[in-house]
């Protein structure tokens, strides 16, 4: 099967300036849990962005699947973003309804069961929702569709530990061969376990791309204590 | 509840220690069939590509083996078990004669202070 | 998936105006009950004076801020959907950027459509009333020819030119539907001031229109003509000769802005929209 991603020479400036995103050139595989690591402003987010074409790039292209951003890699795109985007005057069993309406792999069952799960009422609005729950409502709304690539910017920065635990079992259990998760976090003590790989980038760039027992074999340390040194202010 | 595992090690050989221990207490008796890989990495909250690899690993060190279509069972090779019973306390004692040693006690010490405390535990 | 967005957009928009809209209607026959309805003959003119500037001044100001109301309803669902932060969801949806744009400008179009009709409906409530319509039936012929349906004209029905003025109001408020997204649309290319470069959009585009328009209208003479007559050469302007050859011109000044607008918006779509 080919990779899942591919990144050629992605740049994106949003002025003059400088490179939010500078030259990146990437290649990921299916069958693989990718944390994406790198301080604030980084351009972690601009590349997620760019992924789900909610960003035009300024140089290089983006490939999924071998397809250039657009309604066919949207199909195949789950994208959890770092902000609230649901309407907030809608039910969050009319949210299940409107997924379920535009994307053919969204499994409306699998959504009501990690809702009950977490007791989240179906019949509330979601203006009247938690901001933490909220953030599990759009997690279950991502995690309930059978995509080939998962991006999830920060899925587990606003709830509560329990939670946390519950999410990070929800995306193994979603894991597939076939399939690629791409997560990016601060709270990388955390997922450090459940991930294969990890990529730092600095300042626009990409300067690890190594699996976890890779770094831990030759660096003798976890993944947050390199990234504490790699990143030290 | 995730599994305990420290931060530097490799988390692969991290696993393979714990289902060694489980094997060897007896959480697995011999001849029993393994957890699927899926569920023993949700069971220790890791990556599905970590565990199998850990599986891997024990596999080729012969303590399981695969069935084609009943997954991964536990070695019946009683010897075996022994062995590696023996090996994983050769090394807890190993471990303990170190520190001991780092506190500066002499073998005879050693041997007189663990006699005292095994009459204590009877 | 056009019909499943068309479904969405509308059932946002249902939220408000069909409530606004039942609203005006109510206000029409609470204005024709209680006012309009109680002019009659034997009233002194001061009296009637007042009741009709009132209910006028009352009901114009109502149906502007319906339209107005609607209009903008339509615009901030647009510019909500599809550029705040719910833009992250609509965007990512598996829907090409000229479905949206359909999907909206239809969702838009509809309800700005019931909003001419209901206006139109509500005229017709406040001021058909029995006292009218009699005096209307009584001076049909004279106010037939005040309107100018004499010689060539002659033959037209009055039924038919309001269904013409029905159908170009229609028209006109699709092409405002079309406009106000035209101007989100542009101000999104302002990448600090995005919703302040929307209005400033609107006022560009309207400006530049109207005067577009002003300048069609002069190229074929008629507003040249249209002031001439209201100063002093009364006898010889036809009021309906006047509305066709308006109504013509900016028939088609109208289709031919609303396409462009229309292409303009899909290309800022399709090309030029980062997210924030």
């Amino acid at each position: 099967m080919n990779p899942i991603l591919e990144c050629y020479g992605l740049t994106k400036s949003y002025n003059k300036m400088y490179n939010a995103l500078d030259n990146l050139n990437l290649t990921l595989d299916r069958g693989q849990i990718i944390g994406l690591l790198g301080p604030n402003g980084s351009g972690k987010t601009t590349f997620i962005k760019l992924i789900n074409d909610v960003l035009v790039p300024t140089q290089g292209e983006i490939r999924i699947n071998g397809m250039a951003p657009g309604v066919d890699t949207k199909k195949i795109v789950s994208y959890l973003p770092e902000r609230t985007y649901l309407d907030e005057s809608m039910k969050v069993k009319e949210i299940i309804t409107y997924f379920s309406d535009f994307y053919e792999n969204f499994s409306t069952e699998r959504a009501y069961r990690m809702l009950e799960d977490l007791q989240i009422d179906i019949n509330s609005r979601l203006k009247v929702l938690s901001k933490g729950t909220k953030e599990k409502v759009q997690l279950i709304l991502v995690m309930s569709r059978d995509a080939d690539l998962y991006v999830l910017d920060e899925p587990i920065g606003g709830v509560d530990p329990a939670a946390r635990d519950y999410i990070l079992s929800t995306i193994l259990n979603n894991y597939n061969e076939d399939a690629a998760i791409l997560i990016s976090t601060h709270l990388i003590q955390d997922i450090e376990n459940i991930l294969d790989r990890v990529l730092f980038i600095k300042q626009g760039q990409l300067v690890l791309n190594a699996t976890v027992d890779e770094i831990r074999t030759e660096q003798g340390k976890s993944v947050d204590a390199l990234f504490r040194e790699v990143f030290r202010c | 509840m995730p599994w305990d595992l420290d931060n530097n090690r490799p988390i692969y050989i991290q696993l393979m220690e714990r289902i060694r221990l489980d094997i060897v207490s007896g959480v697995y008796r011999p001849g029993d069939r393994l957890p699927s890989v899926r569920e023993l990495a949700l069971q220790a909250a890791v990556n599905p590509n970590t565990m199998q690899k850990a599986l891997s690993e024990l596999e080729r060190s012969g303590i399981v083996y695969s069935k084609r279509t009943s997954g991964r069972m536990i070695t019946e090779d009683e010897a075996m078990l022994r062995q590696l019973k023996t090996e994983l306390a050769q090394e807890h004692i190993r471990s303990f004669l170190e520190k001991m040693d780092k506190l500066g006690f002499s073998k005879e010490e050693i041997l007189a202070l663990t006699q005292e405390q095994l009459k204590e535990v009877e | 998936m056009l019909g499943k967005l068309i479904k969405y957009d509308l059932k946002s928009l249902n939220r408000f105006l069909p409530v606004m809209h039942f609203f005006i209607l109510l206000s029409a026959i609470f204005i024709r009950f209680f006012i309009t309805g109680r002019i009659k003959p034997q009233m002194s003119g001061g009296q009637t004076d007042f009741l009709l500037m009132l209910s006028f001044v009352l009901y114009f100001m109502m149906i502007t801020a319906l339209s107005t109301g609607t209009y903008l309803i339509s615009g901030i669902r647009f510019y909500r959907n599809l550029f705040s932060d719910e833009g992250y969801l609509t965007k990512t949806l598996p829907v090409t950027n000229g479905a949206h744009l359909l999907s909206k400008t239809i969702a838009g179009s509809i309800w700005a459509i019931i909003n001419i009709l209901i206006l139109y409906l509500c005229s017709y409530i406040v001021i058909w009333t029995p006292y009218i319509k009699e005096v209307a039936t009584e001076n049909k012929d004279d106010i037939l020819t005040e309107f100018g349906f004499v010689g060539e004209y002659a033959n037209l029905s009055l039924p038919g030119m309001l269904a013409v003025l029905i159908l170009f109001s229609c028209l006109g408020a699709v092409s405002s539907i079309i406009m106000i997204y035209a101007s989100v649309a542009l101000g999104q290319l302002f990448s600090n001031h995005r919703v302040l470069g929307a209005v400033v959009s609107y006022f560009v585009i309207s400006t530049v229109i109207s005067v577009l328009m002003l300048a069609a209208m002069m190229l074929f003479g008629h507003e040249m003509r249209f002031i001439v007559t209201a100063d002093t050469v009364v006898n010889d302007f036809n009021l309906i000769a006047y509305f066709i050859e308006v109504v013509n011109i900016s028939m088609v000044f109208e289709i031919i802005c609303t396409v462009i607008l229309y292409i303009m918006t899909y290309c800022i779509m399709n090309k030029k929209i980062n997210l924030i």
